[in-house]
């Protein structure tokens, strides 16, 4: 059997989608926070939180709808203006959520809670449950205004049943338990939204012991259910199954009519039925014979009828009159409720994170043949064909870069999960401090939002925590007293550049000095300029603060920011003015995926640099190659600019010896700094998909990836960053000697 | 899932006292549905204990009304008893303990 697969991946769906949810939620909260009337966003927060009780309930995660449920209900008296959302109870729903969270993630890894969390569960019960004290119309009174409310569409014409319960028929078709439901879990979420008063079981279906397929589901059953749920409720019970079971749901006090109807369509016979009916008291035996003397008439009224037009029976009972218009307008509720669902649930589709890197991959090489195509058109002389090519490569680049997109993420989404982090850091510091936003609309590869989460994170944690001063010292300083945090994302030149800035007091530089002392990382403070001193807290275990607070300042982080920086190719730099504040620079490549690539020749074999790191080519001069001094650098219009020749460094053959010759040098920029790179030849601008080394090669220094060329050969990706690194490195010893020449 | 054959089970078209002991889930159904075939073809008369099962879901319910109804149509006898926590739990959730003439404990 492989339903366990099945089974996980409802969870898995469950997860990601309760997830999704609860971040929704939090963002709403915080937009509540400035608008707490706006009437939409409540109601957005009340679908959000009832569909997690929703879902959750399907899967059997008690724990969370009973909590859940709890929010719910005060949500729900929020709405209906009886509760005021006021800024202590948003705080408390903040907490709920969160709460919610823990919940759902034990309720996936079905782990038990820690007794914290318990305690913690019950504090946020006992405050919400507060909110339901507070007088305001008694629920009873309500449901049975409800009841008879014609503008709810329950006013009912004809005859009615005596019963107070809804009555729920349901018969689910074969395949239901191999989809990994089973009907026993939307049982005991039933029971959560009121007191099943009886249930019958119907095996009528269920074949003989040797003949049945026993992951077939067989079972169809009758429920009367007292609750105060409306029927929508009671409908969202069985959302996840609707598709796989027949569901008819009546109302307490049903007309006599929509009893007869649900005889009609059920498949058992009408006697049987008549008499679970009675038994589980939806009808009395009186009530059942009235029913049925209805539906007899109702035959004979369409015997009688013309017989070469005979009216299906529905259409007939609508005729009569008998389908009260309640069922219609149940139906019309149903369909908005639904679209409703759907607008806010489906705005996306999920697709495997596989299936989309195999797409881009695809993509990328058929741009690069299709370049090709095109060069070799070109050559060919033929004007027609050169056109159609040119039309083909102009669709593949669009095809191109809309794949690309498709892996970009608007980063927004990420920053906005920080302004919880500063609200909550702001309130127990006794700080008050803004998080302002900008340039959230910037996209940038999935994977990169990913693993800058955390990095991100850190950063603003510092920076509330130890940033930005209390409002009493900022007074002192002559500030304002509301401290700002800027955390802001913008295009660079083919980078993407996130700063996270404060106003704050800026790092203390003899601090660093001197921890930096303490801790071995420098012998002395003599001639490091302030820009390197800052860099000093990325060092591993390295924590100015003088008390470990339990936000940070535990001295683990900086140098696991930087780490993670590093790893997705990017650089972070670090500004300070004393008093004024503090602002971390993050230069993070665009994607991992595509580039933009300058082929060179180095001795017979193709590199590809970087477009957006070349900065421009110039020839070596004979008189520069062979420098008296034997330094590696030339003037560049007046400044040193250390090369490397690529031939060496790579062991290629050495082709100066050959006639006509000549070297040039490819000047590439990285993060501020030049250098150059000695080639042999320039082919060209090539467009470059990555591919990553293999695990052999994963360590390789210099190169950052492989690519195909059109050709069929294989071209190594330099790696700019870590050669300027290299060079900057090797060579800062001769350059400043050098400078002494050139000047 | 192990279907145990207690003592005094004594063939053929005798009576058989079994002990079902684990999980009656769906994932266990199929060979719980292939053990109990034969089974059900050499004896005539049961006693199956569920105190030892762990866990059931729909497609345990299903094997034992379906079981229940064998033997009524065989004109055999079963009698279910000491159902275990998960058993009676479930019986309870779709109101058919009566049914299953399950002896409470």
């Amino acid at each position: 059997m492989s339903n366990d697969a099945g089974l996980d991946e409802g969870a898995q769906v469950f997860a990601e989608e309760a997830r999704e949810l609860l971040e929704a939620s939090e963002i709403t909260l915080l937009k509540l926070e400035d608008a707490p009337t706006d009437v939409e966003l409540i109601d957005e927060l009340f679908r959000n939180v009832h569909t997690i009780k929703g879902s959750a309930g399907l899967f059997g995660y008690t724990k969370v709808v009973a909590f859940t449920h709890v929010a719910e209900s005060v949500l729900d008296r929020v709405r209906d203006g009886e509760v005021p959302l006021d800024n202590m109870l948003i705080s408390t729903l903040l907490g709920t959520r969160d709460q919610m969270e823990v919940l759902v993630e034990h309720a996936i890894n079905q782990k038990e809670l820690a007794p914290e969390d318990v305690s913690e569960g019950q504090r946020l019960v006992a405050l919400l449950d507060q909110y339901l004290e507070i007088p305001g119309g008694d629920q009873l009174i309500e449901t049975e205004k409800e009841v008879n409310d014609p503008e709810n569409g329950l006013v009912v014409d004809g005859p009615l049943a005596g019963n107070k319960n809804w009555h729920i028929s349901l018969r689910f078709e074969k395949g239901v338990l191999r989809d990994g439901m089973d009907p026993q879990s939307f049982f005991r979420y039933l029971s959560s939204l009121g007191d099943v008063v009886d249930i019958h079981t119907l095996e009528d279906e269920l074949p003989a012991f040797a003949e049945m397929d026993c992951l077939d589901c067989y079972l169809g059953f009758e429920i009367a259910l007292q609750s105060e749920a409306s029927k929508s409720e009671i409908e969202d019970v069985f959302e996840f199954v609707q598709d796989e079971c027949s569901i008819h749901i009546l109302p307490p006090k049903a007309a006599l009519s929509e009893y007869m109807a649900l005889i009609d369509q059920l498949p058992e016979s009408n006697l049987m039925l008549g008499e679970i009916l009675v038994k589980s008291g939806a009808l009395t035996e009186k009530e059942l014979e009235q029913a049925l003397l209805l539906q007899d008439a109702v035959r004979q009224a369409s015997n009688s009828a013309d017989l070469t037009s005979v009216a299906p029976i529905g259409e007939v009972i609508v005729e009569q009159g008998m389908v009260d218009k309640s069922t219609v307008e149940v139906a019309l509720e149903k369909q908005t409720s639904d679209r409703q669902a759907t607008q806010s649930t489906f705005q996306s589709i999920r697709v495997d994170a596989e299936k989309l890197s195999s797409l881009i991959n695809v993509v990328g090489e058929l741009a690069i043949s299709s370049a090709h195509a095109e060069l070799k058109s070109r050559s060919s002389g033929d004007d027609s064909l050169v056109e159609a090519i040119e039309v083909m490569s102009r669709l593949v680049d669009e095809v191109r870069d809309s794949t690309m997109s498709l892996r970009m993420v608007q980063i927004g989404d990420t920053f906005n999960r920080y302004k919880r982090v500063v609200r909550d850091l702001g309130n127990k510091t006794g700080k008050d401090v803004d998080l302002v936003i900008s340039g959230g609309e910037t996209e940038l590869d999935k994977v990169v939002v990913e693993k800058l989460g955390d990095p991100l994170m850190h950063l603003i944690r510092n920076a509330a925590d130890h940033g930005v001063e209390s409002p009493e010292e900022r007074t002192v300083a002559g500030k304002t007293g509301k401290a700002c945090i800027m955390l802001s994302a913008y295009h660079d030149s083919g980078s993407i550049i996130i700063e996270i800035e404060d106003n704050g007091r800026g790092l203390n530089k003899e601090k660093i000095l001197e921890k930096a002392i303490e801790k071995n990382l420098i012998s002395s403070e003599k001639g490091l300029p302030d820009n390197e001193i800052y860099r000093l807290i990325f060092a591993p275990g390295f924590s100015t603060a003088d008390a470990v607070t339990d936000i940070s300042g535990r001295g683990v982080g900086m140098d696991v920011v930087k780490r993670n920086i590093d790893s997705l190719r990017g650089q972070i730099d670090v500004l300070s003015q004393p008093g004024a504040g503090t602002k971390f620079v993050i230069r993070l490549p665009l994607t991992l995926a595509i580039i933009d690539g300058f082929q060179v020749l180095v001795g017979d074999s193709s590199y590809v640099i970087p477009l957006d790191m070349v900065d421009e080519c110039i020839e070596l001069d004979n008189e520069s190659a062979n420098r008296k001094d034997g330094g590696d650098y030339v003037d560049l219009r007046g400044s040193v600019l250390p090369y490397i020749r690529l031939g060496q460094q790579f062991h290629e053959r050495d082709r100066r010896t050959e006639p006509g010759h000549r070297d040039n040098i490819v000047v590439v920029k990285y993060a501020g700094k030049k250098a150059g790179l000695v080639v042999d030849d320039l082919l060209g601008e090539h467009q470059t998909v990555i591919k990553p080394l293999g695990p052999v090669f994963e360590n390789l220094a210099g190169f950052s990836g492989a690519t195909i060329l059109g050709s069929g050969e294989v071209a190594m990706i330099i790696d700019v960053a870590s050669l300027v690194g290299d060079v900057a490195r090797l060579d800062k010893g001769r350059v400043n000697k050098a400078a002494n020449n050139v000047h | 899932m192990k279907i145990k054959k207690l003592k005094g089970s004594n063939k053929p078209k005798g009576i058989c006292k079994l002990a079902l002991e684990g999980d009656m889930t769906i994932y266990t159904a199929e060979s719980i549905h292939a053990d109990f075939k034969p089974i059900l073809q050499d004896y005539s008369r049961f006693e199956i204990s569920l105190a030892g099962v762990e866990d059931i879901d729909t497609t345990g319910v299903q094997m034992l009304l379906a079981l229940s109804n064998h033997a009524e149509a065989e004109g055999h006898t079963l009698k279910m008893d000491k159902p275990s926590e998960s058993v009676q739990e479930i019986a309870n959730l779709f109101n058919i303990s009566k049914r299953l003439n399950l002896a409470s404990v």
